[in-house]
């Protein structure tokens, strides 16, 4: 079943699915993908500076829902950073 | 209330030229007086689509320079005496017509019909510029393909930024049988991606093929894309009809053949 599951995220409908919507949402709000990458570079770079984080698995996006509440429509920038330990930071 | 409808997709090659001949003449045999405009000035398809190749003395860019009055550049069905067609110019270089001329013409034609329905060219140039000029609506039609939705998406955005703020989408040529393997984007993955109202999913249908060879559109025939274009057309006029859940339709199929294999084995 493990294996089934791992599979159906390969399904290429998906795939095309989850690579349009990066895609048209970067480009509606006229973010080209090398300046996202640059915004993620020292959004993690910051963060770096209090936790240990899993940089392999962080990605920064820009997403947008297609929700009659209007707050909801607009883009956001979505940080997902896998968190692996938090230092506490003495001066 | 009468409307100039475009008919844009950004993309080339998903469907535009087959859905307004297809909602022209399924609003003409909803009794509406329509008129079709070609835009695609120098690739005139929707004459041949309409099987009206013959016919045709005057086109768009003799209308816009005077060669001839409105009248005579409009061209009757064969079949639907209140459904008309001003193709496109062959020849003409393509800033024959500019979009103030257009809206003139389009403002000129919704006084006496119920229906414009601008069939657009592919690209966002000066022949994009050109159809969207009158239009009060747009129907955007995309297939579930990853060109066609970016592209789709675009559209609409420029449609908006133009004024235009009665969008709706016909998702085009969906293969029923790849989207239950999941190697086809759904309706409902189509519509989650593009923020506009669904008017209508075609089928991709073997006998659309069949009747552009024909020169005969298929809305309203005895066909799963026949009923689709059917339903898009009364849904336009604002008749609400359920939408055909292509799975049961499957399901239904499948049932018969679920039998034959159990007789056959």
């Amino acid at each position: 079943m493990g294996f089934l599951r791992f599979k159906r995220k390969l399904y290429s409908g998906n795939v095309a699915k989850e690579r349009l919507k990066l895609l048209i949402y970067s480009e509606r709000v006229n973010c080209p993908p090398d300046v996202l990458n640059h915004i993620q570079l020292e959004i993690l770079q910051v963060v770096q500076k209090y936790m240990e984080i899993d940089t392999q698995n962080s990605s920064v996006q820009i997403i947008q829902e297609n929700k009659s509440n209007s707050m909801y429509r607009m883009p956001r920038l979505y940080a997902n950073i896998p968190i692996k330990t938090i230092q506490t930071i003495k001066e | 209330m009468s409307e100039v409808i475009v008919v844009t997709s950004g993309k080339g090659g998903v469907g535009k030229t087959t859905t307004s001949a297809n909602i022209g003449t399924g609003l003409a045999k909803l009794q509406k007086k329509v008129v079709l405009i070609d835009t695609d000035i120098g690739l005139r398809n929707l004459d041949v689509v309409m099987g009206l190749e013959n016919r045709i003395v005057y086109n768009l860019v003799d209308v816009v320079e005077g060669n001839c009055r409105l009248k005579q550049a409009l061209i009757r069905d064969k079949e639907h005496s209140n459904l008309y067609l001003i193709a496109s110019a062959q020849t003409k270089d393509k800033t024959a017509v500019s979009p103030e001329q257009m809206k003139k013409l389009t403002d000129e034609l919704i006084e006496e019909f119920d229906y414009v329905v601008l069939d657009c060219p592919a690209g966002i140039e000066q022949g994009f510029q050109n159809a969207i000029a009158g239009a009060t609506r747009a129907i955007i039609v995309t297939t579930p393909e990853v060109s066609a939705i970016r592209d789709a998406d675009r559209i609409i955005g420029l449609l908006e930024s133009n004024g235009i703020k009665k969008l709706d989408m016909v998702i085009n040529k969906m293969r029923l049988d790849m989207v239950r393997r999941g190697e086809m984007m759904s309706i409902e993955d189509v519509m989650d991606i593009l923020p506009i109202n669904l008017i209508g999913a075609v089928p991709d249908d073997d006998q659309v093929v069949i009747s552009t060879n024909q020169g005969e559109p298929i809305v309203g025939t005895d066909t799963l894309a026949g009923q689709a274009f059917l339903h898009i057309t009364q849904r336009i006029t604002g008749e609400e009809v359920p939408f055909i859940d292509f799975n049961k339709r499957v399901g239904f199929f499948k049932k018969f053949t679920g039998i034959f294999s159990k007789i056959g084995g």
